[in-house]
């Protein structure tokens, strides 16, 4: 007989899909592709993604396990985002299963059903309660928990969940039962979620004729797929035309997704995009607890959000009337992946919107050199923004030579000047240091001893607040010495800049002046980043410290100047795009100047005034600097002038791994044609959490060519035996050697 | 090299602070404090009564002594009991420091010229 066998991708890092038989009792016509099954899978049950229905299999029929359950009654994802998984497992060389968990909500790859829970119940005053309050005075004499609680529930008209009370006395679980005993509380059903404030339509601003051509340019394309590069300089108003475009895709009944850097969905960037846009808006991002996620992943799939916005994940979001995708700031580097299934979320936001036949706009001030390319060819339409609105002008840049200057920690005498003057004028200065910790290493002044990372080549970072000394490769941690394990010395200093040591320099310079530091470790705690910001918005007389956190996509309109503290870590790194990310990071940081009416200034500190890429920086801008770096690339015929997919092996013992990547070269031999294979040479930091790194760089003119000999390599890869102490992954357009 | 740990090194000198003690904290925060000692006296060398002056820089790390250290104002006389060590491990650089394990006040008074 012919037996339905479903074929089911595993969570798991087996490049193939698992047969089993559907589970007993089973409709077989109600099983869709796209539905979530649990299965056995060795001795675990997981939670596996339902790819195909087939009759045959190669293996014993009756060796076949059943499925235990089916847990959907329909594909847990559109048909749409099942295609953009397809084409990314196949693209990116990946296991389906894991390319499945990665388009998921947490909760939804641990098997809970794919609808709203029901609200918690929550606690309500009744009309005893009123009246027991009312006589408030002998109430708070004998029993003041219970007055409080009560008091509290009085301002809570639409009830309020447990966990919220606990905070308000110390035992509520039993104040509530006593409460509820005197029949002055109780406990019954949530109401409906109401959706968030309503929407009052604001006047949109003034546009610049800029704006007016951008808008212009993407509305007269809503009904089929193009690429549009908005380059707007910093404060040029990209959000001003996401929202305007965003307001005609909805009034075509569409939705629209728009994906932002982690750093860079601010809750300014939400305010504004709630303030002007109608109904709930589903947000996902990392801060949000896994039910938050959930319920923002069913608000975009039911349609009753109309505008998501999201994080790298979000690519994947499922929408019911996809009209737009928007990428913001997209050549940042938080839209790839870099472990697990390492794909790029803006790559493949127009992989998505190629195939629904809608538009998509990469916004940005700094274009990656890759969408810039693509602007040339005119494969991307190009759109910019080369003014500031309001008739701002970009702040002058100014390099601040600091060779042979007296530095005072990392600050040189003529920038702590500058930082005077304009707090004198009440105005705010930001500081930009990419360094969180009070130092980068610990050294014995005594022998020169430093703090090595146990695991990794590196050096541990000193904390010196949580006194710790961290590695910020691997995470590990250790107090900080008291003696140099080496000579024994107690003459131990903290050698270079962090954002923590720049701060109290600061305090012990600038007394009177409020300082704002940001970065991830001032920010750790719930809640920390919006006060940060909060104070920096109250305006008025303010230092401002970060790290990139502080560079991306606020508006401080008090900021009238920024200092980079240090640009000489960027100018001379290994990868060759190092010099791409160093402009983008010096222009991002120097967008936060002058924002506002008052003009701004940006002052750069180096070591080196006439390095060729500050140069062109300063004095051309970035389209300038782009197009050199473009030439530079073609020259050496670097991406995007050729194609790249990385190998990369890691093992405790380095042998293991060169040894993985002999053989991987070994079978690439015969198909490697066309391309070129450089390798195996070790990861620039070759030790990172006790593990020896190394890899090997495939690349080639051609896209196809190359994708074709990764078809047959990889097939060959999965096949061989390989030894299990190598730890292999595959990165297809690599953004980073290590 | 083998260390020997019982091998002698340790100077027994007295004068007077030349400047305040400097203190800072490393980042373990141990107290590390720093001074320059005058030694001005007469000694006896092949026979005959000769006068030594010198200055040497006095390192002093921990409490209690860090704290002893940080109350010495200029011209206060101390005994200070330590061992010396090479200030700069640099080729040529032979000055020496002497880091301080006893500390004594002989009197209070500093002087003024």
């Amino acid at each position: 007989m012919s037996g339905l066998i479903l074929r089911i991708a595993v969570p798991s890092p087996l490049y193939r899909t698992f047969d089993y038989l559907p589970p007993p009792g089973c409709d077989p016509a109600a099983l869709r592709p796209g539905m979530r099954v649990r299965v056995p899978f060795g001795r675990r049950q997981v939670i596996g993604f339902l790819v195909e229905l087939g009759t045959d299999t190669p293996l014993d029929i009756a060796s076949l396990k059943p499925a235990l359950a089916i847990l959907d009654t329909e594909p847990v994802l559109p048909a749409d985002v099942l295609v953009l998984i397809q084409w990314a497992q196949r693209y990116y060389h990946h296991p389906l299963g894991e390319v499945f968990t990665a388009a998921l909500p947490v909760l939804l790859r641990q098997g809970e059903p794919a609808a709203h829970p029901a609200p918690a119940p929550v606690w309500r005053m009744t009309a005893a309660g009123h009246t027991a309050l009312a006589d408030s005075a002998s109430l708070l004499r004998r029993a003041p928990a219970q007055w409080r609680l009560l008091d509290y529930l009085a301002h809570c008209p639409d009830g309020a969940e447990p966990e919220t009370l606990r905070p308000v006395v110390s035992n509520s679980t039993a104040v509530l039962r006593a409460l509820r005993d005197k029949g002055w509380a109780e406990q019954n059903a949530a109401p409906q979620v109401s959706s968030s404030a309503p929407h009052v339509s604001q006047p949109p601003p003034v546009l610049t004729l800029a704006q007016t051509e951008a808008i212009a340019a993407i509305t007269s394309a809503l009904d089929r797929f193009q690429v549009f590069l908005l380059e707007g300089v910093t404060g040029s108003g990209k959000t001003e035309v996401y929202l305007q475009v965003i307001e005609a895709v909805l009034a075509h009944g569409r939705q629209a997704l728009v994906l932002t850097p982690e750093i860079g969905l601010t809750p300014q960037l939400l305010a504004r995009f709630q303030e002007r846009l109608p109904g709930p808006l589903a947000v996902s991002h990392s801060g949000l607890s896994d039910a938050e996620r959930l319920k923002a992943w069913l608000l975009a799939r039911e349609g009753r959000a109309r505008v998501v916005v999201g994080t790298r994940s979000a690519v994947f979001a499922p929408l019911q009337a996809p009209g737009i995708l928007i990428i913001d700031e997209e050549h940042d580097l938080s839209f790839k992946q870099q472990d697990g299934f390492r794909y790029h979320a803006r790559d493949l936001a127009v992989i998505r919107g190629q195939q629904l036949g809608i538009p998509v706009v990469l916004g940005s001030a700094t274009p990656a050199l890759e969408s810039c390319h693509n602007a040339q060819r005119c494969r991307y339409g190009l759109l910019p923004l080369p003014e500031r609105v309001g008739g701002g002008s970009k702040p002058p840049i100014q390099i601040l030579d600091v060779r042979r200057q007296p530095m005072r920690e990392g600050l040189s005498q003529p920038l702590l000047e500058r930082i005077r003057a304009h707090l004198d004028r009440n105005e705010q200065v930001l500081l930009f240091l990419n360094r969180r910790g009070f130092a980068p290493m610990l050294l014995c002044h005594e022998c020169g001893w430093l703090s090595q990372c146990r695991h990794c080549d590196a050096r541990m970072t000193l904390h010196l607040r949580s006194q710790r000394l961290i590695c910020h490769h691997c995470g590990d941690q250790r107090p900080v010495d008291s003696l140099c394990p080496l000579c024994g010395s107690v003459d131990l200093r903290g050698f270079g800049q962090g954002t923590e040591r720049l701060e109290i320099a600061l305090r012990q310079e600038f007394p009177e002046t409020g300082i704002a530091r940001m970065d991830r470790d001032s920010t750790r705690r719930r809640g920390s980043l919006e006060t940060l910001l909060a104070e920096i918005q109250a305006g008025g007389r303010r230092l401002l410290i970060g790290t990139q956190m502080l560079a991306k996509g606020h508006h401080f309109p008090d900021v009238t100047l920024v200092g980079i503290i240090d640009a000489d870590q960027g100018l001379y790194g290994i990868d060759f795009r190092a010099s791409e990310r160093m402009a983008q990071l010096i222009l991002q940081v120097a967008g936060r100047a002058g924002r506002a009416k008052k003009p701004g200034t940006v002052i750069i500190q180096t070591h080196h005034p006439d390095h060729p890429l500050l140069r062109t920086l300063v004095s051309r801008g970035y389209t300038a600097f782009a197009a050199e770096a473009l030439a530079e690339r073609q020259a050496a015929l670097l991406p995007p002038f050729a194609h790249q997919a990385l190998l990369r092996a890691e093992a405790v013992d380095p042998e293991r791994a060169t040894g993985f990547l002999q053989m991987a070269l070994a079978l690439a031999g015969p198909l490697a044609d066309g391309l070129e294979l450089l390798g195996p040479a070790p990861a620039p930091m070759e030790r990172r959490a006790g593990r020896y790194r190394a890899h090997l760089l495939i690349q080639a003119i051609q896209r196809q060519v190359l994708h074709r000999f990764l078809d047959r390599w990889t097939t060959l890869l999965w096949a061989e035996r390989t030894d299990r102490q190598v730890r292999w992954s595959l990165d297809i357009d690599p953004v980073e050697l290590y | 090299m083998t260390l020997v740990p019982s091998a002698h090194n340790c100077l027994i000198i007295t004068g007077q602070a030349a400047v305040p003690c400097e203190m800072r904290a490393s980042p373990a925060g141990v107290p590390i404090g720093r001074f320059l000692l005058d030694h001005h006296s007469r000694q006896v060398e092949a026979g005959f009564s000769r006068e030594v002056r010198c200055r040497i820089p006095v390192i002093v790390c921990g409490e209690p002594l860090a704290r002893t250290a940080g109350q010495l104002l200029p011209g206060m006389q101390v005994r200070v009991q330590g061992f010396v060590r090479r200030d700069n491990p640099r080729e040529g650089e032979y000055r020496l420091v002497l880091h301080a394990t006893h500390i004594d006040v002989l009197n209070t008074e500093s002087f003024e010229d």
